[in-house]
């Protein structure tokens, strides 16, 4: 294959969602070399970007790789986001029975759950009301996890990116791998993008609803895969203040149905529904989805209103036949496949081990470098801190507000644009502090983030993205 | 003085002129906010050139307080007056 | 809590009757209005006398329990007040709030961001659609470049040369695009259009700004200070904020 020589790499990891990122962070934290290869201008542009930010303590019945997944990670979630400032709080769900109908599946669900040995207690319509005051008078019955929790999943994303950045690992965007190249043996030994040749010894595939692309391009099994795209609307903190759980219908087969979600940035999430097939890179919304998605929302939790919507926004899990996988490709003997559809947030730090230990097994030394960085600087987030006069005090100079409504300052959009995997865009200053994503989505400071991200990156404004598909402010 | 930034006209007082590191250094303050201008010789050439910086960019640089950039202040034009 | 022509109203009728502060997030008094508007420096100059309290280039971030949360360059303070008065100012309606459904694609603006750009010749598009008609469209559409088309949606035809089409009546509903957007449907009593072009501006829909938390919505201790019109005068601002203000004192001290 001809294309200019590019550096080895032990991993490539292609995809730079909430999987790649995590498996990166973990593996740049040992003697392997890493790069990330991301089609996309940003990190989290796929599903990590659209879904609801809950943290799991259940999904799937045991015996089942979801299951275990999601036991290994969600104990650790305090101390992983401690370490690298991510917004987290383990608030707690309640899936609500209106009928009989509603009943018997609790009952199926509760023998699942405690199977799994997962924290869960029947609860009362009554007691279920004390856990969510705002629950509805027509819950008869219910379950009541304690474990579960809400995170920001783009901030937890971009934290893995910027662990494994400040590790050593390469991370490339605008990098889609368009092509592979093999030994005699069938092994990958490189992979191309529009702009290099990369060497490596192992691929991971990351790529989210693009894992069964990559996969027939590398010569791998076939993973038939396609979208299941989810629409959102989000709700305003004033009305977030007064929600403290996250209220689920009883799940169907396919999905944990739509659910009323605060999140860590105390909006509410109404949301997702499940619509199969489409095109993968469709995130528009329409008014008969959200329609639907407010109505049946609104029978959870009566006080919902769309008076108080600030935002609507969609996006496509990665279904697949096989919608957990973490394993070697049956045919290509140095291709890793780590995808996940629904849990994929959930289950992201034990992703990020098993990939280690998978190459352990294989004999590569992936014990931890003495010198690795574990934690990320802090930057205080005002709209977090319950007094910030106290954090400001101590950092005089952080005490500039630039995104009102979501209680931005300079120092956290400076942070957001010019750290190890900087924002390059509008899109990118949100995904990273919040900044133009509150009520009035930027009408006010989003100048002022095009000027700050212009400067840090020594453009023109009119260059700076603007659009998740990579389109920039200025045209014409 | 006025700056006249694209994201919001202020009045700038000047309250001291030096330079440092070979650099002009205007001190002052854009209303209630101590603000800093910096100019290098080698940006004097540039600046007469255009003597209004067109760009936000060059504006940016020119002001050197990102604190001023960082406001979106809502203009009424005159005519609205 | 803002020092636009109705803060500064609002302060100076109450500061004969209580101790008023006036916070503003920007650095000098005027808001939108600008600092050096005539009305603006009278006004700043009265509050003064009357013994208000200026605090400018302080941004309000939080009002609990009549405790205002002050963040700025040199001001890090909770306040205490018995009443806070809030003169935000306006801005256009969001998607949502319009609401506007479709593809999440650069080249939508808010009429306030647009404005701010074109002013710094940044070029948004060569086909503008302008959603609203009023402050923020007329603003745009004195900046828009000359070889841009403009068409306007909704709100009156305004009598500009620079507009070269116009679908008064029409709501825009939904955006069309894959990275830029490329049409916006509009709407009418059902009927829908797909007008091509690679900028929309949102200037319809005035909203009062509403972005200290504690004070979004209707609260006793809050009293808001926002006339959303398409077109305001400084003597309409003014009056509307005495007018507002004006059965708030007393209220306090029984
Ligand atoms: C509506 C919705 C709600 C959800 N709710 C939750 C939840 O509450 N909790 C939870 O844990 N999970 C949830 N999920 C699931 C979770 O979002 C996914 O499991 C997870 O994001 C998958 O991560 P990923 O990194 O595999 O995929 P992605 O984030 O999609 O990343 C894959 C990346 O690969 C890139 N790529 C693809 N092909 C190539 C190529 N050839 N070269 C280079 N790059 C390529 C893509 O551009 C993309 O950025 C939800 C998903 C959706 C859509």
């Amino acid at each position: 294959m001809s294309g200019p020589l590019g550096r080895r790499f032990d991993v490539v990891v292609v995809g730079a969602g909430v999987l790649g990122c995590a498996i990166a962070a973990e593996l740049a934290q040992t003697a392997l070399s890493v790069c990330v290869l991301e089609a996309a201008p940003d990190v989290a542009e796929g599903a990590s970007k659209a879904n609801a930010g809950i943290t799991s303590s259940f999904y799937a019945p045991p015996p089942s790789i979801e299951c275990e997944l999601i036991g290994e990670s969600n104990d650790g979630w305090e101390e992983l986001c401690g370490r690298l400032n991510v917004p987290y709080r383990r608030i707690g769900a309640l899936t609500v029975a209106f009928d009989d109908d509603g009943v018997r599946g609790l009952d199926e669900l509760e023998t699942q759950v405690r199977a799994a040995g997962v924290k869960v207690e029947r609860v009362t319509g009554e007691q279920a009301r004390r856990h969510e005051p705002l629950l509805t008078d027509e819950c008869i019955d219910a379950l009541y996890y304690p474990d579960e929790g809400i995170i920001d999943p783009v901030r937890l994303t971009w934290a893995y990116a910027e662990l494994a950045a400040l590790n050593g690992a390469e991370l490339r965007f605008r990098a889609p791998v368009l092509d592979v190249a093999r030994d005699g043996d069938g092994r990958l030994s490189a992979v191309v993008t529009p702009e290099d040749r990369i060497a490596c010894r192992y691929v991971v595939n990351a790529a989210g609803i693009g894992s069964g692309a990559l996969s027939a391009l590398a010569g791998g099994e076939e993973i038939r895969m396609w979208p299941r795209k989810g629409q959102y609307w989000i709700l305003d903190r004033d009305f977030g203040q007064t929600l403290s759980r996250i209220v689920l219908p009883v799940p169907t087969p396919t999905t944990r149905g739509i659910e009323v979600a605060p999140t860590t940035n105390g909006s509410v999430l109404l949301g997702p529904d499940a619509e199969e097939g489409g095109d993968a890179e469709d995130r528009s919304t329409s008014a008969g989805n959200l329609r639907k998605i407010f109505a049946e929302t609104q029978r959870l939790v009566p006080t919902v209103s769309l008076d108080r919507a600030i935002k609507t926004y969609a996006g496509s899990r990665p279904a697949a036949d096989e919608p957990v996988r973490l394993r070697f490709d049956a045919r290509v003997d140095n291709l890793i496949h780590a995808g996940n559809r629904s849990t994929g947030v959930s289950t992201s730090p034990a992703f990020g081990r098993r990939v280690k230990a998978l190459l352990a097994d294989r004999g590569e030394n992936t014990a931890a470098r003495p010198d690795r960085v574990t934690s990320l600087p802090p930057v205080p987030r005002v709209l977090l801190e319950a007094d910030p006069v106290t954090v400001l005090d101590r950092r005089p100079g952080d005490a500039m507000v630039v995104c009102v409504c979501e209680q931005v300052t300079a120092a956290e959009i400076t942070a957001a644009v010019t750290s190890a995997v900087p924002a390059r865009s509008i899109e990118g200053v949100r995904k990273r502090c919040r900044a133009t994503g509150g009520r009035c989505q930027g009408s006010i400071c989003m100048a002022g983030v095009i000027l700050l991200t212009a400067n840090a990156h020594g453009i023109d404004p009119g260059q700076v993205g603007m659009g998740p598909g990579g389109g920039s402010v200025g045209c014409g | 003085m006025i700056i006249n930034s694209p994201v919001g006209r202020f009045p700038f007082e000047v309250t001291g002129v030096g330079l440092v590191d070979g650099r002009i250094r205007l001190e002052g303050a854009m209303g209630t906010w101590p603000t800093s201008v910096e100019v290098t010789p080698s940006e004097l050439p540039r600046i007469a050139a255009r003597l209004v910086p067109r760009s936000a960019a060059v504006g940016a640089a020119v002001l050197g307080s990102a604190a001023a950039l960082a406001l979106a202040a809502r203009r009424r034009s005159r005519r609205a007056a | 809590m803002g020092a636009g022509l109705a803060g500064l109203a609002a302060a100076l009728e109450l500061a004969a009757h209580a101790e008023v502060e006036l916070v503003e997030r920007l650095p000098a008094a005027g808001g939108s209005w600008q600092f050096d508007h005539p009305a603006v420096r009278d006004l700043v100059g009265r509050c003064d006398r009357a013994g208000v309290r200026l605090t400018m280039g302080v941004t309000a971030l939080r009002w609990i329990e009549r405790r205002l949360l002050l963040i700025g360059p040199g001001t890090r303070a909770w306040r205490e007040a018995d009443h806070l008065v809030f003169a935000g100012g306006t801005r256009p309606a969001t998607p949502a709030e319009l609401p506007l459904f479709g593809a999440r694609v650069a080249g939508v603006f808010a009429g306030t961001v647009a404005h701010h750009l074109m002013e710094a010749h940044i070029a948004l598009g060569r086909h503008l659609a302008v959603c609203g008609s009023g402050y923020w469209a007329d603003l745009v559409l004195a900046e828009a470049p000359s070889h841009a088309r403009v068409t306007v949606v909704g709100g009156d035809v305004p009598a500009s040369p620079r507009v070269a089409a116009a679908w008064p009546g029409y709501a825009p509903v939904e955006v069309r695009g894959r990275d830029r957007v490329e049409q916006l449907v509009i709407e009418r009593d059902g009927h829908a259009r797909a007008i091509d072009c690679d900028c929309v501006v949102l200037a319809a829909d005035q909203r009062p700004i509403r972005n200290v938390d504690g004070a979004i919505t209707a609260t006793p201790d809050v009293t808001y200070v926002q006339l959303c019109a398409d077109t305001l005068t400084p003597d309409a601002v003014v009056d509307h904020a005495i007018a507002t203000v004006a059965g708030l004192h007393g209220r306090n001290s029984t």
